[in-house]
């Protein structure tokens, strides 16, 4: 039972083809991930650590499903899931976007929550829908902004939605790109309850951070390196790990 | 000759030409004809068309929903479907559709042609026509949003799917709803985005001088 990557390699697509002149660089080649084993189990958190450009959001993508890889498996709790359409992984997986207002598109906070539910079920299960919806909305401290436009709200607010919006679903496992970025220590407060809470609720998170307020929340901790993804090690037992 | 071809003052023209016809023909068999004829620019060039049409499956999802509210909605001239006394489809609703349908796909062909050009080859070709750089700057900067637009409604497109939407298990209604649905932070964000770009270039002081030095 995990969230699970095995012999992974993922590489970038070419870009489109260029006319060369003479006097242009070479095209570099383009980057490549490769992760040979990582598992996030439930009730576990997870931590990717590594520079800027090493892989970390791309790594998200392939948890998430977002990404295919071209070689090795993605498997979430047995099942090998590579290649399956998104909203097989979606059931299982829920994923935060680096940047939250990619993932907002309702005209209000409300339904932003609901839209998603609407067009999937019958609608006498709309009720209900409803009712999940606001408690979502006073968990996350979200109700007096119900009526405003997702798109307009500050960075930290669309964060806190993103998050409200992907647990609607609840999913088994989260993964998080950089989900304190921007936040203020309060809200970094609230999101490191929320992720305990999730956690021994059974959830399994990989979170994808360079905050040394959340690195303490978590069991474990991964680096990627120029796109290996390398040492899986306890932080317990190596705390200093990866530390510039 | 082959040199000329490729350079991206030609396909420029061509570029022009090829969606000028479009805004302005509007005989469907003639935009047709036009609609080949940039495919295979498009492909005489270089441009992956399967690839192309993979990335923008979505929006030609969209373009169908556009047509199909057309045909909905446009009822004069003959019919074509009547049911129970009611007409359906009419000539004219069907005409736009397709009308509009091609124009689209023309543009975006022309798009196609258009990023076979590396965006240091487009300024340079715009600046050499001796161009006002007021406008060679708005062209460079469509062109270098257009990627990272594409990547929202990528995103969000995900992000829909990833909250357990199947859009080959939904009904055909729910489906154009959903796709409306991706329309909207795109807009949102092309506002927002020119609106800081617009603030950035005036603090660094674009447009106090009437010349510039790198002509
Ligand atoms: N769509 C893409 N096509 C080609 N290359 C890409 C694409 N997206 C990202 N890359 C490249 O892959 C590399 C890793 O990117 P990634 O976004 O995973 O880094 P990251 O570790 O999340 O960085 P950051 O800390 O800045 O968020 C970068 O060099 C980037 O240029
Ligand atoms: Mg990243």
């Amino acid at each position: 039972m995990a969230l699970k990557l095995s012999k992974v390699c993922y590489r970038y697509p070419e870009s489109a083809p260029q006319q060369s002149r003479a006097g242009d660089l070479a095209t570099p080649s383009p980057f490549t991930l490769r992760c040979d084993s990582l598992e996030i189990e439930p009730a576990t958190m997870v931590c990717v650590t590594g520079a800027n450009g090493s892989g970390k959001s791309t790594l998200s993508r392939l948890l998430c499903g977002i990404l295919t890889p071209q070689a090795g498996a993605v498997l979430i709790d047995g099942d090998d899931l590579t290649g399956a359409p998104l909203a097989a992984f979606g059931r299982r997986v829920g994923y935060v976007f680096q940047e939250p207002a990619h993932q907002l598109f309702a005209t209000t906070v409300i339904e932003e929550l609901t839209c998603i539910g609407q067009l999937t079920t019958a609608r006498r299960e709309h009720p209900c829908l409803q009712q999940r919806a606001e408690a979502l909305l006073r968990r996350f401290n979200l109700s007096d902004l119900r009526e405003r436009s997702p798109q307009r709200l500050s960075h930290g607010e669309q964060q806190r939605l993103a998050l409200a919006a992907v647990l609607m679903q609840e999913p088994r496992y989260l993964v998080l790109d950089e989900p304190s970025s921007g936040l203020d220590a309060a809200s970094v407060e609230f999101l490191c309850q929320l992720l305990n809470e999730l956690c021994q609720q059974g959830a399994g998170c990989c979170v994808i951070t360079h905050d040394p307020r959340l690195r303490p929340l978590c069991g474990r901790e991964v680096t990627t390196v120029a796109g290996e993804v390398c040492c899986s090690t306890p932080t317990a037992a190596c705390p200093d790990k990866a530390r510039p | 000759m082959k040199r000329l071809l490729r350079d991206a003052r030609t396909k420029m023209a061509l570029v022009t030409l090829l969606t000028t016809g479009a805004v302005v023909i509007a005989q469907l068999g003639a935009l047709a004809l036009i609609l080949l004829l940039s495919l295979v620019a498009a492909g005489a060039y270089g441009a992956s068309l399967p690839r192309m049409l993979r990335r923008w499956r979505a929006i030609l999802w969209l373009l169908g929903v556009v047509a199909l509210f057309q045909i909905a909605f446009l009822r004069t001239g003959r019919a074509l479907l009547t049911l129970a006394g009611v007409m359906l489809v009419s000539s004219d609703g069907l005409r736009v559709a397709g009308q509009v349908s091609v124009r689209y796909l023309i543009i975006m062909a022309a798009a196609l042609i258009m990023s076979t050009s590396s965006a240091r080859d487009v300024t340079q070709a715009l600046t050499r026509l001796r161009l006002p750089t007021t406008f060679v700057f708005m062209v460079i900067v469509t062109v270098q949003f257009i990627p990272r637009f594409a990547q929202l409604f990528r995103d969000s497109l995900a992000a829909m799917q990833l909250r357990g939407l199947d859009f080959r298990r939904i009904s055909l209604i729910k489906r154009a709803r959903a796709y409306l649905y991706l329309i909207f932070p795109v807009i949102a964000a092309a506002l927002i985005a020119a609106q800081d770009l617009a603030i950035a270039m005036e603090t660094r002081g674009f447009g106090a001088y009437k010349k510039r030095s790198a002509r």
